[in-house]
């Protein structure tokens, strides 16, 4: 079974830099700083190569995270409207009343 | 209570001291110095982040035309040749 079945190919990709992207990116990144913390090396000069990588590690994770859930959201999406085409009865809409019927009838006390 | 005590203790004795018979070990212990940079790790990590990045770049531009081009598609067989 692939990551994705083939007809989430037809939903527009995300773009490179999406939010999962980011945020997993800091998180990985704030992983690499908390590692230098941990093992008492100063926590954002050293080990760049291990940020770098971790950060990338993140951002490449975030990209197929939201592509994976972008395609579950619009499956979902697209069952519920489904549904509501094949049910129209259930999904009448309200007749719109007119101003003048919300209101009262006018009796001026003069 | 004794009797188990010195049965440890003959078993323990039994093996050998390591002063007594010597062993050769392929494996040594060296401690870590922190001196030079590792260097093959510092490679490992750039080429790794740079390979991972190119496939990011890859998939998404390949995402990107089956994308196009499907759109295309759809176009083209619902309002078919007119």
């Amino acid at each position: 079974m692939a990551f994705l079945p083939d007809e989430a190919r037809s939903l527009p990709p995300p773009p490179i830099v999406n939010k999962a992207s980011v945020w997993l990116g800091l998180t990985g990144w704030v992983a690499a700083l908390l590692d230098n913390g941990f093992a008492h090396r100063p926590v954002l000069r050293a080990g760049v190569h291990r940020q770098i990588l971790f950060a990338s590690v993140g951002w490449v994770a975030g990209y197929f995270l939201v592509k994976h859930a972008e395609y579950v959201h619009a499956k979902v999406d697209r069952e519920l409207l489904d549904y509501v085409r094949r049910h129209p009865e259930d999904f009448k809409e309200a007749e719109k009343k007119r101003i003048g019927e919300l209101l009262e009838d006018f009796n001026p006390v003069r | 209570m004794a009797a188990p005590l010195s049965a440890a203790r003959w078993l323990r004795l039994a093996g050998g001291r390591p002063g007594l018979a010597s062993t050769r070990s392929v494996f040594v212990a060296r401690k870590r110095t922190y001196e030079q940079p590792n260097w093959f790790g510092v490679g490992l990590a750039f080429t790794t982040s740079a390979a991972l990045w190119a496939f990011l770049f890859k998939q998404h531009n390949e995402d990107v035309m089956e994308y196009e081009r499907r759109k295309q598609e759809k176009q083209h067989k619902c309002t078919g040749c007119s």
